[in-house]
């Protein structure tokens, strides 16, 4: 059966009354549970089993998917107005896109990250159709000593993201990567850190930890200054300049092709693509200093990136039965509620089913662009509010997002702690971006070297006999020589603190 | 307390956490059979932590003058908020295990809205009332999460 | 005081007493729901498999029973929990009685609750592990991985879900047996171990029958022997392990469990309700027919016995997987 012909007769069911509005209601409930940290995975499980009783197969599964890319943009919401991270990917977000806000220019990062979410989507479900099981099953080839060098390659850029002083960004790095050492170790089972408690051998919450840092800290901040010159700044635009397409154009497209990639490799989660995507724009730019201080690129990239990355991680679910996320996996229960088994008989044994589904994730992104764009005025004049009831619905917003993490007290408990530590630190001028890409990385990085380690059974020679690990390990060494080179060259000139 | 006074406070306390990671490290693994073990991580980032804090130190104290900004130390009024919000945090922390959600939350919010936002009476019920009763109903009833019941046996026979 | 109300006294008083003696016990409490804590992340087949029983169950019980999920250190965070919640029966939990018993036996865990502060109420569903292997494997019998690890200690692969899993004790049994060595690779989850495999990074991973069985179907996979004693009919010609000269059985358990001083007249109304909820072809079809997940009910006393084996085995495995 021809696939064009498949995916037409797919489009007839998905625009069908109920599906449509099974898709409608999906992308709304999944934006709004992507507003609250921590909710995606839970209330989606929570959803799932009464729809599949009271709905169709296809439409359950329909919705399901719909909240689960609706998710993705729910998080930005929050990112760019009041820079509280929905989840790990939203924390760049927070970077450029609520200095944009705190410019006026909140409309603005809120369109360009919904238009370039729109163009990731839409593109990584064009792959899914043309590409999707040859691709994913070589992606399958990507193993921990790849992740390794990928991670390696990561942190190398982070350098870039230091900012004035290296040394400063260089100690939030470490910072970073000693919070996320809290917990169990995984290549043994010892604890780290934890001082007998079990609430530090489950690890610190990462979430927890990014929404004091950047949320409380902000809101701590503003509560110093004199109440007239907390910034309820002027919408100056709702809308993007010319400017922001053209700045945006080239990020959102390197954005799609990475996120594509990055999603056909199983369990990366959305939080790699997204810094990839960020640390990669700061690089090739040529006013990296823009970046933390309100740069279009530096939301336009991760956000397309991301999206791109969660519609293509549809495909190792689809093609081979592996889910690459909580909330994949819950959409693949409801599959197999259904009767539908994912993996490589799909395709053949349920044809109509998954191209509808297909059809539907095309119509449900432009479902998301349709629904968000108009609602970004709405979303906007929330800062509207007087900041003097704001800022408490703020903290109850941040106070139940931080319980719903993992329904323990104690989580909310470390993001006030890190409040604190986020206030202290901004005063000082310390940079909170690396903490937080360090943090992330961090553990995939050690993760990975040990399970390479263990595959090798302790020699090193692993990475250099698998090509892309060595070539991105070799890239990260080019990373590192020319930032070394070009910081000599800017220290010599100004020896800035 | 100028800015540079916190900075040599700030490396200070980070040379004593890189110390502290080196320390804690020497009961794990440094190296095994099967490469880097759970204490080499520990060790080189304690490593490195204090080694960048003590140039940085050194840097702050004897390189060029630091200018402290004008607002780097709050008002006494905006110090008075900055503690208020913290203390009214911690307090609710420390009371959702024993008087559960919608209570700590419903003084929680009033507190806030009323002696810090400076919010009349009917704005300060309302939005308490919905931020603690209301999101406790939501959640529970729509999304299917939990938030933090009372322990307290008697209010826990009123449903809190 | 009238006549009536010293009669509606008495036979008030009479009632208690004849309820008294016959063992009336007020659970579940009117109105107030149960709690179930689920020990891992919300979405994984069995947190589903766990919210189909508390669906069930509700129904059963006529009150609301709560699923929250409290991930985290392997499932002792959830336990932990478990054992320090009031005894009354209207907090229960839903694990791996494995893992638990990992949780409380292995040293370094620290664990602040040991077995007798738990108590167990019945079996759900009994997932027997597995030995998967690519189609395209050369092992075609768990002689030629025994051989093979024998013969190349440390160069055969084999993935597990973390360090001290069932993954990683099952294989671990196994190597005991055949004399040999694996070298172990720990992911995080099935989610990345059966990619693993799949992908040639790992020669081998003893899953759960539940994750495998479709992709032996979609031909994939190819299973070696059952980790149990009985074959099984999710994988319809493959040999247990034992027959084919390897007596290895494990099969992951997930049980109900109270706190360990809840009343046994409560566990009892808990395992009854429970057997109603998995006898009733809605709970069949939705968990064993749609899900894959086999279900075993079995009460306290039986699941208490298989605890005390489970115990034996993991003081043996638990020095093994340290070293």
């Amino acid at each position: 059966m021809d696939s064009a012909q498949l995916l037409l007769s797919g489009f007839g069911a998905a625009l069908a009354l109920d599906n449509l509005l099974y898709a409608f209601v999906g992308c709304i409930l999944g934006t709004v549970v992507g507003i609250l940290p921590g909710l995606g995975p839970v209330s989606a499980t929570a959803i799932l089993i009464p729809l599949t009783f009271h709905l169709s197969k296809t439409g359950a599964i329909i919705m399901l998917a719909a909240i689960y890319y609706g998710a993705m943009y729910g998080g930005t919401i929050t990112s760019v107005l009041i820079n509280v991270p929905g989840e790990t990917a939203s924390v760049i977000t927070c970077i450029d896109g609520y200095q944009m806000a705190r410019k006026g220019r909140a409309g603005a990062a809120l369109s360009i990250a919904a238009i370039g979410s729109f163009i990731g989507g839409t593109v990584a479900m064009l792959g899914l159709v043309i590409a999707a099981p040859p691709l994913a099953r070589k992606a399958l080839e990507f193993g921990p000593p790849e992740l390794f060098g990928m991670m390696v390659l990561g942190l190398s850029l982070i350098m870039g993201l230091a900012g004035k002083s290296l040394v400063k960004g260089l100690m939030m790095g470490m910072l970073g990567l000693f919070l996320s050492m809290v917990g169990m170790e995984v290549g043994e089972g010892i604890p780290r850190f934890t001082f007998d408690s079990i609430q530090l051998m489950r690890g610190i919450d990462f979430i927890a930890i990014l929404i004091g840092l950047f949320g409380i800290s902000e809101i701590l901040l503003n509560a110093g200054k004199p109440s007239s010159s907390v910034l309820q700044a002027k919408m100056t635009s709702l809308v993007p300049t010319r400017q922001d397409v053209k700045d945006s154009a080239w990020p959102i497209a390197r954005g799609t092709v990475l996120g594509f990639f990055l999603g056909l490799i199983p369990g990366l989660g959305t939080a790699i693509p997204t810094i990839i995507s960020y640390v990669t724009e700061k690089k090739l730019s040529k006013h990296p200093e823009r970046f933390g201080n309100g740069a279009i690129e530096g939301v336009a990239g991760p956000e397309t990136a991301n999206n791109s990355y969660a519609n293509a991680a549809f495909i190792p679910l689809l093609t081979l039965g592996i889910p690459s996320s909580p909330t994949i996996a819950v959409l693949m229960g409801a599959f197999m509620m259904n009767g539908v088994t994912p993996g490589p008989l799909l395709f053949r044994d349920h044809a109509p089913l998954v191209w509808t589904v297909i059809a539907s994730m095309y119509v449900g992104n432009v479902i998301l662009l349709v629904l968000n764009l108009p609602l970004i005025p709405m979303w906007v004049s929330i800062l509207r509010i007087p900041y003097s009831i704001l800022f408490t619905l703020i903290l109850l917003f941040t106070v139940v997002g931080a319980y719903s993490l993992n329904n323990q007290i104690f989580d909310v408990g470390v993001m006030v702690f890190f409040g604190v530590i986020g206030y202290v630190l901004r005063k000082l001028d310390f940079p909170l971006a690396p903490i937080a890409l360090t943090l992330i990385l961090g553990p995939i990085m050690e993760n990975s070297l040990r399970q390479s380690m263990s595959m090798s059974q302790g020699s090193f020679l692993i990475f250099f006999q698998r090509p892309v690990a060595a070539a991105f390990l070799a890239l990260a060494v080019v990373v590192l020589v020319t930032t070394g080179i070009g910081l000599a060259r800017s220290a010599r000139r100004d020896s800035e603190v | 307390m100028t800015l540079r006074r916190g900075y040599q406070v700030a490396a200070l306390f980070f040379v004593g956490l890189g110390l502290f990671m080196i320390w804690e490290s020497r009961t794990l693994k440094y190296y095994t059979v099967l490469g880097p073990g759970a204490g080499f991580l520990p060790f080189w980032v304690g490593a490195i932590l204090a080694g960048l804090s003590v140039v940085w130190l050194v840097q702050v104290t004897v390189g060029r003058a630091i200018d402290t900004p004008e607002d780097f130390i709050p008002t006494s009024a905006g110090a008075r908020n900055i503690f208020s919000i913290l203390g009214a945090l911690v307090l609710c922390v420390a009371l959702l295990k024993s008087l559960g959600f919608s209570l700590t939350m419903l003084g929680f919010l009033a507190f806030l809205l009323h002696a810090l936002g400076r919010q009349g009476l009917f704005v300060t019920v309302v939005v308490s009332v919905a931020g603690s009763f209301g999101v406790r109903y939501v959640f529970e009833q729509w999304l299917g999460v939990f938030l933090p019941k009372a322990s307290i046996p008697f209010l826990t026979s009123l449903g809190l | 005081m009238k006549p009536l109300s010293i009669l509606v006294a008495i036979a008030l008083l009479v009632g208690s007493v004849v309820a008294a003696e016959c063992g009336q016990v007020d659970f579940p409490k009117k109105g107030q729901p149960i709690t179930l804590i689920i020990p891992w992340a919300a979405g994984a087949s069995s947190d589903i498999g766990g919210r189909l029983l508390a669906l069930g169950m509700e129904k059963e019980l006529g009150v609301p029973v709560q699923v929250v999920n409290k991930p985290g250190a392997s499932g002792q965070v959830g336990m932990t929990e478990l054992a320090q919640s009031r005894a009354d029966g209207h907090t229960i939990a839903y694990s791996a009685l494995s893992s638990v018993a990992m949780n409380y036996l292995d040293p370094g865990r620290k664990a602040t609750f040991q077995r007798k502060d738990l108590a167990a109420v019945a079996a759900h569903v009994g997932d027997t592990r597995a030995i998967a292997v690519k189609a395209n494997s050369p092992y075609k019998s768990p002689k030629d991985l025994a051989e093979a690890i024998k013969a190349n200690p440390g160069k055969i692969k084999a993935g597990t879900v973390g360090a001290m899993s069932d993954t990683h004790f099952a294989q671990l049994w196994f190597e005991k047996l055949a004399g040999g060595q694996f070298a172990y690779v720990h992911y995080r989850g099935g989610g990345e171990a059966i990619p693993a495999l799949m992908g040639g990074q790992v020669d081998t991973y003893f899953g759960s029958t539940s994750e495998l069985h479709p992709l032996v179907k979609s031909g994939e996979f190819r299973v070696l022997a059952v980790l149990g004693k009985k074959e099984s009919p999710f994988l319809p010609g493959v040999k247990t392990a034992e027959a084919q000269g390897y007596p290895v059985f494990y099969t992951t358990f997930r049980d109900l469990y109270v706190p360990g001083a809840t009343p046994k007249e409560v566990i009892d109304i808990l395992a009854r309700a429970i057997k109603k909820v998995m006898e009733s072809e809605e709970h069949k079809k939705k968990v064993e027919g749609e899900m894959g997940l086999p279900l075993d009910f079995q009460g306290p006393d039986e699941v208490e016995k298989a605890w005390d084996e489970i115990e034996k085995t993991m003081k043996e495995l638990i020095p093994l997987a340290r070293k």
